[in-house]
């Protein structure tokens, strides 16, 4: 039955009447009041942070389903009509895209599938360190339940955490700060919905009666989990991860270095820690321009146009403290450990030479210390939130490449970086968040998106950014809807073909966020 | 607050899941969180979620709501909450449900003009 409901988009190549079939039929499935198309409810899902205008992004419908049966047979629905429907879990990716619905080249106004109501912690095994939950689920919640049921686990976040999804992050290979940072290495164990409408459980769970589904990862034959993350392959709507045992001791640390060139013999130095797992976490390296915005807006130093001057950088690491440089890292363990591993990190610092040590007591409560401790231990904060305000007007572009862990590598990608930003205007602020042989090189290209040529300078620099950084044979790990296609084919023709194959397999109608990744059937 | 979540496997719902795929084991009577408060009270959502941009004197992102002279009605922050505004993201109710950001509202609201300090 058609639904008789006002709609103000629909998605590109469906006809408005099939919409509106198709609509009928979602409100069959889930009930109207969880079937978004009045302006007013749709209103708090279309604000977008990119250099775009929303108008392209907006969603045609919010579907909020409560069940796994529920999206199989939306997804049935999706086919029959050729609607394409854009999942989400919470939608806070801050900075990649928000809930935009795919690129505007031919796949505008996707349906969003928004899993509020599916938001079970299904299991958390207190002995194994696991946990299965829906992608409704928030880390605030996770971390409420943990706390409620004397649960001794970590959680891993990221920044904008209380309000963020724990599958929702690990799905588009997110990271955190602790031991656990590289969220999609602790995840084990998903259920799909695919676009037939079947349901697959991946690795042991699809073996009858199992208990291992949230404690091995590969079950036998091809690793399938991989293919779900960052794709458009399938709805995920269950996924295990593991859970960090909170350790008897831990000890949060900065390092302050003053010079930007330090950030070549830094590396260098702190390698050798992390592949030994010394110091276990995701240690950060803030720039002084990523350290500030967490404290006050750009107007205390400089109000003009264009990027920061570099004598003002100067003046503002003098006068509030900063390193150009400033490393936040941790040790976890007994006290017998970290006492042991505070001496092997301690003695490198002294023997590089250039470093200042200040530890928690020496921090005494003062941000943005405070923060990146609460981070390391997975706590909840909002502290980098003033990045929106350094700037103001609200545009956000998180670019990413991935970096080798070898100075030589972090000073030329820095050097580059800066200066595209600061040609097209903007600041460096960047971090970066150390894996175990690799860096996730992290730039908030900030901008106002009320200011018309601020917009339009910042899609471009984004677009030189990665074009420059291609050349150079760097790549991102993940970007906003707008650039998909773009960090698409800094992958090659070959990868973007085999996803396609895939898509043509899975998906073959593409009801599944087509354009997302840059793939599409 | 207090949530007692329940979270073992029971056989009935394991019924259910196998016939949906096959594994089942870790399937649980869980429930849906949806009838639960987010946040364990208005203050504690406006503490992590909106204090960073709304708190803090002269270093607020937007608008100080404790300092300001402006007087706010409980709707109002429910609308910017939910729509944002310039640089605000706007807030769902996957993120903020509407019984704990009407309680955040009137927090505000009850806590805001000139206090505390």
């Amino acid at each position: 039955m058609s639904s008789e409901r006002d709609v103000s988009v629909v998605p590109d190549g469906v006809s408005k009447a099939d919409f509106l079939a198709a609509i009928g039929q979602f409100e069959g499935i889930v009930g109207a009041d969880n079937v978004l198309t009045a302006e007013d409810r749709l209103t708090p899902y279309y604000k977008t942070m990119m250099p775009v205008e929303d108008a392209d992004y907006a969603m045609s419908a919010v579907l909020q389903p409560t069940t796994t049966e529920q999206v199989q047979a939306i997804v049935r629905v999706c086919n029959e009509f050729g609607v394409p429907v854009w999942p989400t879990s919470t939608g806070r990716n801050f900075g990649y895209g928000t809930y935009s619905s795919g690129n505007a080249k031919g796949h505008r106004h996707q349906v969003i599938i928004d899993f509020r109501h599916m938001n079970r912690i299904l299991e958390v095994d207190a002995e194994l360190g696991t946990a299965l939950l829906e992608p409704g689920v928030t880390y605030q919640q996770l971390v409420d339940y943990l706390e409620e049921n004397d649960i001794a686990l970590w959680v891993s976040c990221p920044a904008p955490s209380a309000i963020a999804s724990p599958v929702g992050n690990t799905l588009d290979r997110g990271v955190g700060y602790t031991p656990y940072g590289e969220h999609f290495m602790m995840q084990c164990g998903m259920e799909v919905v695919l676009a037939n409408g079947e349901v697959l459980r991946t690795a042991m769970g699809g073996v009858e009666g199992t208990n291992a589904w949230q404690v091995f990862k590969w079950g036998f034959g091809p690793y399938l989990d991989g293919i779900f993350t960052q794709s458009n392959y399938g709805i995920v709507t269950k996924m295990g991860l593991w859970l960090m045992p909170r350790p008897p001791v831990y000890k949060p640390f900065c390092i302050q270095f003053p010079d930007d060139d330090d950030i070549a013999s830094i590396v260098d130095m702190m390698r050798p820690l992390r592949i030994s797992n010394t110091i276990p976490n995701a240690v950060v390296f803030a720039h002084a321009l990523y350290e500030a915005p967490a404290l006050f807006p750009r107007s205390k130093y400089y109000d003009g146009k264009g990027a920061m001057p570099k004598e003002l950088i100067e003046k503002m690491k003098q006068e509030e403290g900063f390193g150009a440089w400033n490393i936040y890292a941790a040790l976890y363990g007994t006290q017998e450990q970290v006492d042991v591993n505070w001496k092997i990190v301690t003695d490198a610092v002294r023997a590089h030479g250039k470093g200042k040590i200040i530890t928690e007591a020496e921090a005494a409560g003062t941000e943005p210390f405070e923060y990146r401790a609460a981070l390391m231990r997975g706590g909840m904060n909002m502290q980098e939130f003033g990045l929106y305000r350094w700037r103001g007007g609200g545009g956000s572009m998180w670019f990413a490449p991935v970096t080798v862990a070898k100075g030589s590598e972090t000073m030329a990608q820095t050097k580059l970086a800066t200066e595209i930003l600061n040609k097209w205007g903007f600041d460096y602020c960047g971090e970066y968040i150390v894996g175990m042989r690799d860096m996730h090189h992290i730039i908030d290209l900030l901008f106002d998106k009320y200011d018309e040529e601020d917009t339009q300078n910042a899609h471009a620099c984004m677009t030189e950014l990665i074009d420059e950084f291609r050349k150079r044979g760097y790549a991102v790990y993940r970007t906003n809807n707008e650039f998909m296609d773009q960090v698409a084919d800094c992958y090659g023709p070959v990868q973007r073909q085999v996803n396609q194959t895939l898509k043509r397999a899975l998906d073959p109608k593409g009801i599944i966020a087509p354009g997302k990744s840059g793939i599409a059937v | 607050m207090t949530r007692g979540y329940a979270v073992r496997m029971t056989a009935a719902v394991s019924i259910i899941f196998a016939a949906l795929g096959s594994a089942g084991a870790q399937d649980a009577s869980a429930e849906r969180l949806d009838d639960r408060p987010m946040f364990a009270s208005g203050q504690d959502a406006f503490e992590k979620t909106c204090a960073r941009c709304h708190y803090d004197g002269e270093n607020t992102v937007g608008p100080d709501l404790f300092r300001s002279d402006a007087e706010y009605d409980p709707d109002i922050i429910i609308f910017f909450a939910r729509n944002g505004s310039g640089p605000m993201p706007a807030f769902t109710e996957s993120m903020i449900d509407n019984a704990t950001l009407e309680d955040l509202a009137a927090f505000v609201v009850d806590n805001g003009k000139g206090a505390p300090q």
